[in-house]
């Protein structure tokens, strides 16, 4: 009993000494907390679970609309559920401020990029700040970013097999030049408006690690990510949950949370009740009816509204009859009333829109005034006198597919309600959302409804406007409905313009041609929105985010 | 009205209206001018508007958006945006109108969207381009215009006339205020004329009549010129000049008069105080010719010896004085012929009131050579100075003589440094030739013709406080040195005292002490651990000597065992090392001859060693040493292993010497008396400073982990300290190293040891097995039981005095652990003495016998038996201790 203390102290007095000789490096030493097999990875809730961890720190319960995620990996990511995912475990070498999008500031860089021209291309160099730690994954020990991650992650990205976003990044060479920078060459030099979205946290920018990569190979990648982000990936029980645990050596700090657990609940009234009950911190909001007001009227629970909003839009196929003649997709243009579309969403989760690109969220669209001499005002008279001199004075029959979300049907319906006066019959096919996208990038439509959000103007404009994205027969088949092919001078030049001003006006006028061709029906934006307990502090103002969830970061906290 | 007014009057007008002329010429040729150069500015930039135009139309139309009215409009408003932000001038800017008149561009939105076709110069705009002057506003404007076809527009540069004749206007005015201040500079021209010519040589002549007139005949009338004026000048001068002569006169007599007068009342005043002043002196007066005849003599009226002076007059100085005086006296007078005074000479006079001491001070009035020559002799009594004078040499004399018997240096410096006092000390310490007073410091001591960079003095003199500090000297001593500063009465530096004192010694001692310390801490800190590990070792030693006695010889176990026993001996060995560095070794020690031990310790590790020739040189007889020749065998063991490791690759020769000597001061606490000294040196590579202070240090090693454990030599330390001795290394780099050893000697008579073998014997009795740590209270219990012996084990001392009062008879020994919780093994043992005072205790402990041990056996305890042991030393314990 006696020996115990003097025993301590000779104990100590050795292992000081052993610490002493023996080389310490840090950034080699492996993290072992978790190195058991992935196979074991399951996770395992023992009964009675507590929210506060031993050490007194907290896990943020967040409750998603979506029943599973299939593949984990940053460069898929494409629903809002994947972009959370992806915001909370990886790192772009920039990233959007978080809660204030699109604003853009260094993250794994060391400072803002700047280029240099040599000949014809432009060289931009990025400084990678030192220390930053990957997260230790199965037989894989946590290690320290360089160079080498960077130009691997990027080559990915920039390759349509390993990556969605690949069209983004081509023309582009990606070089190490140290362990700490890297060269990015371009073929074709471009703004900085356009250069800093795509090395964001967002799509393509989010940086994996080549050594897990390599090892772990994609597949088992896809199940258990590898980031430098605050929080990295434990667990996912399909059909039920995501575990994150927080990450301890991230290089802005030790996260305050202990860890983030994602719920699948698709049902708006699921997370409405575990909310309500105790289960859950934060779940994404629903537009379904008096969702909305009943949670603003529940105590204890805070609404956010925040943006950036995806944008909905119409896509007329203009070389579909009979939508191929102009005086068709004017008189559809004006048999819509923009206010009828938007009554259909809470008004606090909508904004109005006057071109493809939300001038209220990106540089390159139009406002208000500049629509003006364009707009499409609700005019019965005029858009049954086009019909006519179209030849279809007694209107005609269109077949549109669905998806299944609240949002689709409801705007969809609409849609064929407000044609139904001029003579248009719309029947729907209502199908589940994958299959919606699945169909409508197989076979043309006449008129297509789709939500989604891209980073910048060319990006909006390229993917659903140039001819080379026309679906089927483009170069690179992508999103562009409308089969459209108007504008590809514009956008091309636009993408090459290093003068921002320049570059605008150029996208600007392009809309403005949209417009004029009738090509699209711009109808809103619609804003996430989340609950939220009142005591959860996600460290940052909330104004809008590019990962489509309120962003939890190493300062997001749960109050006593 | 003056003339000059007149003659201003008259030609003002005529130049204000010439230089009004000449600037509205200038005027009118610059606007001209500026006109032009504002249309041409107006054209170039007319062009940079129109090139944004065209850029739009070219966009339209090369993506084909010129069909588009909302690409058009976008157009239009990118290009109104545009050139409205072109910059023209101050208040110039570009607008456009289109052919209907309605304004399309222009930097004021509330004119865009406006008509202008009422306007005439609208209708006379022409189909291509031109030049327009037109009011807008108000304001005049000058405006270049261009039409742009594709649009209709007509585009233009325009800029109000106000700003491009800004400069011509800015001149009107310059030309004005020129006009202006050239008429009053003109004016001022005529008048500094008018009072030139005229004016000026009219008023000396006012002037000076007007002062001749009122008596100042001094006044002299300048002569200007040699026309009217300078005529009548000359005539008023001549006149003033002859009335000046008469009056000079008559003043001069009056002054010479006042000026005598005054003298001879200063030269009254002068005696007068002359007088008084001799009266006032203390001092006797004579004043004597040249022959030595007296004249006259003036003494104070206390004076005896001069009482009737008057009697003295005429008389020679010999009458007066005594042969002695009279001829110092002469002397001085022959000294004041040649220096007009004398002084410094003095002489004794008996007097009434005993023997006295005069000053001779002495004044030769008039020439050596004429008659009239007398000295005038002062006396002034110095008899009390010069007594005062010699009481000071005496206190001077004897304050010499004690600063010189003070072992330091002392001296005394100006604010110069310059030396103005030294003891003996100081004086000693510097060469023969610069033993002298009234030198720099600097130079003195240290052959610098510059104070030394960090004077110490120089901060005493700054501070005006005391200054303290300790120097080492690069011999290696130490001194103290203390400036202290001396004030004047303004409490100014006088002087500063330097005193200086060499305390290498006393540094030295104190180094010693601390270090003293630091390895008693360490000390205390390897006794505590030691004493752990042996309580652990003590649990492994127990249960293997339990295994072994259950199984057969020649069980295989058996090897394993003894190879964990072989482990604990090891283990055993580097605790005892310990032990012997923290002095906790359980020592035994008997008188001994010294020589003796060494010489049977030294051949063994010849033996083993045989590369290495190790040299004796032993004082014979030698004093007897109390020691244990175990610990003893170990010291020198370890200082031979030392000293091998050291010559490795090199000449391998040890020396061994022994001596007596008489210690009576070190500063380690041990007692002054004789010792024994062994030197043990060797040939090695020696060691640094550095290393020489830490290898008595536990865990402290030059050697790799492989060759050492780093306690040899603290064991050594130990052990010597333990037998009351010290030990003392001295070493250099590549020099060898030498450890000294001192162990006192003992008066006692030899003794001669004989070789124990201990064996096990088993024995009867009950036994109370006292230890705080289950694990060895089971271990002993189990080995007592296999000696036959009944075995009551209690946990605490508590619980054994619970025990011990109840069964007291029938305990026939107490085995106590000496540290426990609550009451150890100390309070225990009274304890048990008071209960029963003829109780047998052995003390069992981890630690060494040293310590609360040894002041536990003091108090009457029987035994000691360190941990951990084995069984026969169990064995042979308790069989000592129970007298079987």
């Amino acid at each position: 009993m006696k020996s115990i203390p003097v025993l301590t102290i000779l104990f100590l007095f050795f292992l000081g000494q052993f610490v002493f000789f023996v080389p310490h490096t840090p950034s080699q030493s492996p993290d072992t907390s978790d190195t058991s097999d992935i196979s074991k990875n399951t996770f395992q809730e023992s009964p009675g679970a507590q929210k506060i961890t031993k050490t007194g720190q907290q896990i943020l319960r967040m409750g998603l609309h979506v029943s599973s995620m299939k593949n984990l990996d940053p460069h898929f990511a494409a629903g809002s559920q994947d972009r959370a995912f992806a915001d909370m475990v990886f790192n772009g070498l920039l990233r959007y401020k978080p809660g204030k999008a699109p604003e853009i500031e260094p993250d794994l860089a060391e400072a803002m990029p700047e280029f240099v021209m040599r000949g014809q291309k432009q060289i931009w160099t990025i400084n990678l700040r030192q220390g930053i730690m990957f997260h230790s994954a199965p037989g894989i020990p946590a290690h320290e970013l360089t160079a080498s991650d960077v130009v691997f992650s990027l080559q990915k990205s920039a390759d349509p097999e390993r990556c969605r976003y690949s069209g983004e990044y081509k023309g582009m060479t990606f070089k190490e030049k140290d362990r700490y920078t890297v060269e990015i060459v371009l073929d074709d030099p471009m703004s900085t408006v356009l250069f800093f979205p795509k090395f964001a946290d967002y799509g393509g920018g989010f940086i994996v690690s080549k050594s897990a990569l390599q090892k772990m190979g994609v597949e088992t990648f896809k199940h258990h990510p590898v980031g430098t982000g605050p929080f990295a990936f434990q667990s996912h029980d399909p059909g039920k949950k995501i575990v994150l645990k927080a990450h301890d050596r991230y290089f802005r700090g030790r996260p305050r949370l202990r860890g983030v657990e994602i719920f699948f609940t698709s049902k708006p009234e699921d997370r409405e009740k575990k909310i309500m009950t105790e289960d859950l911190d934060v779940v994404m909001g629903s537009a379904k009816k008096g969702w909305i007001e009943r949670m603003i009227a529940a105590d204890g629970i805070e609404m956010d509204f925040f943006g950036v909003g995806e944008v909905v839009t119409f896509y007329f196929n203009t070389c579909m009859a009979p939508l191929d003649d102009i005086r068709v997709r004017k008189a559809i243009a004006h048999a819509l009333d923009q206010d009828v579309f938007m009554a259909t969403s809470h008004k606090r989760v909508i904004q109005k829109i006057y071109s493809p690109v939300p001038a209220h969220l990106l540089p390159g669209g139009l406002t208000k005034e500049e629509t003006l001499k364009i707009v499409y005002t609700r005019d019965l008279k005029k858009a049954r006198a086009l019909l006519t001199e179209a030849g279809y004075p007694q209107g005609f029959n269109l077949d549109l597919v669905s998806s299944e979300k609240r949002l689709h049907v409801t705007l969809n319906q609409s849609l064929a309600d407000q044609l139904a006066r001029i003579g248009i019959q719309c029947r729907l096919h209502v199908k589940k959302h994958a299959d919606m996208h699945k169909l409508i990038r197989q076979q043309p439509c006449p008129i297509v409804l789709y939500v989604a959000w891209r980073p910048n103007a060319d990006q909006f404009l390229t993917r659903f406007f140039h001819s080379n994205s026309i679906i089927v027969k483009g170069s690179r088949p992508d999103t562009n409905f409308s089969h459209y092919d108007k504008i590809d001078a514009l956008i091309e030049d636009a993408r090459r313009e290093i003068n921002p001003e320049k570059q605008i006006d150029l996208w600007k006028h392009a809309q403005i041609k949209i417009l004029s061709d009738a090509a699209a029906y711009p109808v809103m934006t619609q804003i996430p929105f989340f609950a939220r307990k009142a005591n959860v502090d996600y460290g940052h103002e909330l104004i809008s985010t590019l990962a489509l969830y309120p962003q939890f970061t190493e300062k997001t906290r749960i109050l006593p | 009205m003056k003339i000059y007014t007149k003659i201003m009057i008259t030609l003002l007008p005529l130049m204000f209206i010439f230089l009004l002329s000449l600037s509205y010429i200038t005027y009118h040729l610059s606007s001209k001018a500026l006109t032009t150069l504002a249309e041409t500015w107006l054209s170039t930039s007319l062009t940079r508007g129109m090139k944004v135009l065209d850029q739009q139309q070219t966009n339209l139309e090369k993506y084909q958006l010129d069909q588009i009215a909302a690409s058009i409009s976008k157009a239009k408003m990118d290009a109104d945006k545009a050139i409205s932000s072109l910059k023209l001038g101050g208040k110039g800017y570009f607008f456009a109108v289109n052919t209907h008149g309605i304004v399309t561009v222009h930097p004021d939105k509330t004119m865009t969207g406006k008509t202008i076709k009422n306007h005439k110069w609208f209708s006379r705009l022409k189909e291509k381009n031109g030049r327009l002057v037109y009011n807008f506003k108000n304001k005049q404007h000058l405006a270049v215009y261009d039409f742009f076809e594709p649009w209709g527009w007509y585009v233009f540069a325009t800029d109000p006339k106000e700003d491009y004749y800004g400069t011509a206007a800015r001149i009107k005015t310059i030309c004005l205020i020129s006009s202006v201040i050239g008429s009053a500079l003109l004016a001022a021209f005529l008048l500094l004329c008018t009072r030139a010519l005229i004016s000026r040589p009219l008023i000396p002549l006012i002037k000076g009549s007007q002062r001749i007139g009122k008596g100042n005949l001094n006044t002299r009338i300048p002569v200007l010129s040699n026309d009217e004026f300078g005529m009548l000048a000359r005539s008023f001068n001549a006149m003033t000049e002859d009335l000046q002569e008469v009056t000079v006169s008559k003043n001069a007599l009056e002054k010479e008069i006042n000026k005598r007068i005054k003298k001879q009342e200063e030269l009254n005043s002068t005696k007068k105080q002359l007088t008084a002043t001799l009266d006032a002196l203390p001092d006797i007066l004579v004043k004597v010719d040249r022959r030595g005849y007296i004249q006259k003599i003036r003494a104070p009226e206390n004076e005896l010896f001069f009482k009737d002076c008057g009697s003295f007059s005429d008389r020679h100085l010999m009458d007066v004085f005594p042969e002695d005086v009279v001829i110092t006296i002469q002397r001085a007078m022959e000294n004041a012929l040649d220096k007009k005074s004398h002084t410094g000479s003095y002489f004794y006079l008996s007097t009434p009131s005993g023997q006295r001491c005069f000053e001779l001070s002495m004044a030769k009035t008039g020439e050596a050579k004429n008659e009239d020559c007398v000295f005038i002799i002062l006396m002034r009594d110095i008899t009390a100075r010069k007594l005062a004078e010699k009481k000071v040499a005496e206190i001077a004399d004897r304050f010499q003589k004690m600063l010189d018997a003070i072992p330091d240096m002392i001296s005394i410096h100006d604010a110069q440094y310059n030396i103005v006092y030294s003891n003996w000390n100081g004086v000693g310490n510097v060469p023969e030739e610069k033993q002298q007073v009234f030198t720099k410091c600097y130079h003195t001591y240290y052959g610098r013709k510059k104070r030394c960079i960090n004077c110490h003095a120089q901060n005493v003199i700054k501070t005006k406080t005391q200054y303290e500090t300790e120097e080492k000297l690069s011999d290696g001593r130490w001194l103290r040195i203390i400036v202290i500063p001396l004030m004047d009465d303004n409490n100014d530096i006088d002087l500063f005292m330097t005193w200086i004192r060499d305390i290498t010694e006393q540094k030295k001692f104190k180094d010693s002490i601390s270090e003293v310390q630091r390895m008693k801490t360490v000390g205390t800190l390897a006794g505590g651990i030691a004493h752990n590990f042996n309580n652990i070792l003590m649990g492994i030693q127990g249960n293997c000597t339990l295994i072994k006695l259950g199984k057969d010889p020649s069980h295989r176990d058996i090897t394993r065992i003894e190879r964990i026993e072989k482990s604990i001996n090891d283990a055993t060995f580097l605790t005892r090392q310990l032990l012997g560095f923290a002095r906790g070794g359980q020592y035994n020690p008997l008188p001994m001859d010294l020589n003796h031990i060494l010489e049977e310790q030294t051949r063994m590790f010849e033996q083993t060693k045989k590369s290495v020739v190790i040299k004796r040189n032993y004082h014979t007889p030698l004093h007897t040493v109390e020691l244990e020749r175990g610990q003893i065998e170990q010291v020198l063991l370890n200082l031979y292993i030392n000293a091998c490791e050291a010559m490795t690759g090199q000449k391998e020769e040890i020396f061994l010497k022994t001596e007596k000597t008489l210690i009576d001061k070190t500063p380690f606490k041990i007692k002054p008396g004789k010792y024994v000294k062994i030197s043990i040196a060797d040939t090695g590579k020696g060691m640094d400073k550095k290393t020489c202070r830490r290898i008595f240090e536990p865990f402290f090693t030059t050697k790799t982990m492989t060759r050492g454990t780093g306690l040899g030599l603290s064991s050594t330390y130990g052990i010597v300290k333990g037998h009351g001795g010290f030990i003392n290394v001295y070493s250099e780099t590549g020099m060898g190293t030498t450890f000294t050893i001192y162990l006192p000697a003992s008066d006692k008579t030899l003794c001669t040891e004989t070789d124990m073998i201990p064996e096990t014997e088993k024995g009867q009795g009950t036994i109370l097995l006292v230890d705080d740590e289950k694990e060895i209270l089971d271990i002993s219990t189990e080995l007592l039981q296999e000696l036959n012996y009944q075995v009551i084990s209690a946990k605490s001392g508590k619980a054994a005095i619970d025990v011990f009062k109840k069964k007291r008879e029938a305990i026939s020994l107490v085995i106590l652990d000496m540290i426990m919780p609550d009451m150890d093994g100390e309070e225990t043992f009274k304890t048990l003495k008071k209960i029963d005072p003829r109780v047998k205790v052995v003390l069992s402990s981890g630690y060494s016998i040293d310590g609360q041990a040894r002041h536990i056996l003091d108090m009457g305890c029987q035994g000691f038996i360190q941990k951990p042991f084995t069984l026969n030393i169990l064995s042979q314990k308790i069989k000592r201790n129970l007298g079987n």
